[in-house]
């Protein structure tokens, strides 16, 4: 973005798009919360979604973390995100993003994730993205996790397909 | 003293001789006089003009907000009612806290039912969200029949979960 153009956008951005989110206030210390408010303010400037960011704070500060700690969660979240829409495309919804920071945590590289958006192409990809990180979640490799949801995903199956897959597998699982 | 050196006498004929001059009035006067009062009534009826304009801008701009809102609203997604539940025999409270609720403890306290299992239902959206329960307002356990939370950040057990619309399913 041009920097006219950004001084022109933060000149008519209502206060409260500019100021702390309220959610913060109360539950993170003022140093804390500054530098979270800093790191979502600079997510929200590229175009990342900022909600998960808040409740990462708020689950840190809900489960008594330490600032620092607080902060570092917030911080490789939004780069996650970025790794993710890097993936995924600029055009990618906020469901597939966290979907895709969910596959990344999980041990999915970059490239699988691209290549799981092209080989579903006409269809969004947060379920299978949320199926690639559960099936690693129930103790599937993820290597074979990704074979599995990237199968499905050619042959054009539908959510509903993805869902089952998981079942299959939790239900393998199960004694 | 004679009348005609009174200073005062003096004074109060000087302004009976002005008041007894005649008046020469200008002969444009009338014309000046109306028109200025035609000018302070266009005035007086543009006052109105311009605030029924003003209302009826003010009035489309609320139009405009309000389709926009609506448009924003009909493009929500769905809620699903989804149910979670935890058994806890030996609990006296439990609450959920999640990605969907600001992560409070005081925010959505389960209904202790039957079997001493606690139980509520959350109206989500889909998407995929991290959750856990609180019992007893410090022991965190996480959903042992759906997926924990990969690359934990904080060191509690957390759960995951995966909304599919139901007409998708």
């Amino acid at each position: 973005m041009k920097p006219v153009a950004l001084l022109l956008l933060l000149s008519l951005a209502p206060p409260a798009l500019l100021a702390q989110d309220p959610r913060l206030v109360g539950r993170l210390d003022s140093a804390t919360a500054r530098v979270v408010t800093a790191v979502i303010d600079s997510s929200r400037e590229l175009g990342l979604p900022t909600e998960p960011l808040v409740q990462k704070a708020l689950e840190g500060a809900s489960k008594s973390a330490t600032g620092d700690r607080i902060i570092a969660a917030v911080r490789i979240l939004a780069l996650n995100l970025g790794t993710a829409r890097t993936a995924l495309g600029r055009e990618s919804s906020e469901q597939e993003l966290v979907a895709g920071v969910a596959a990344l945590r999980a041990g999915a590289t970059p490239g699988a994730i691209r290549g799981l958006r092209q080989a579903r192409a006409s269809r969004g990809v947060a379920v299978p993205l949320a199926v690639l990180a559960d099936l690693v979640a129930l103790g599937v490799q993820v290597d074979a996790a990704y074979q599995s949801v990237l199968d499905l995903a050619r042959t054009e199956a539908d959510d509903a397909a993805f869902a089952r897959l998981k079942q299959q597998y939790a239900g393998q699982r199960q004694p | 003293m004679h009348a005609a050196d009174d200073p005062t006498e003096k004074f109060a004929q000087s302004i009976g001789r002005e008041l007894r001059s005649p008046v020469e009035l200008s002969p444009d006067l009338d014309d000046r006089i109306m028109k200025e009062v035609r000018r302070r009534a266009r005035r007086s009826r543009m006052r109105p003009l311009f605030l029924w304009g003003g209302l009826a801008a003010a009035a489309l701009m609320a139009i405009a907000v309000g389709m926009t809102t609506r448009s924003a609203r009909l493009t929500v997604p769905p809620m699903e009612r989804v149910a979670f539940g935890l058994e806890a025999p030996a609990a006296t409270r439990v609450t959920l806290v999640g990605d969907f609720n600001n992560w409070d403890p005081d925010a959505t306290p389960l209904v202790r039912s039957e079997h001493g299992r606690w139980e509520t239902v959350v109206p989500l959206e889909p998407g995929r969200y991290q959750f856990t329960f609180v019992v007893d307002g410090s022991r965190w356990v996480r959903d042992p029949r759906l997926p924990a939370a990969v690359g934990e950040d904080f060191g509690e057990p957390t759960s995951v979960i995966t909304i599919i619309p139901v007409s998708r399913l």
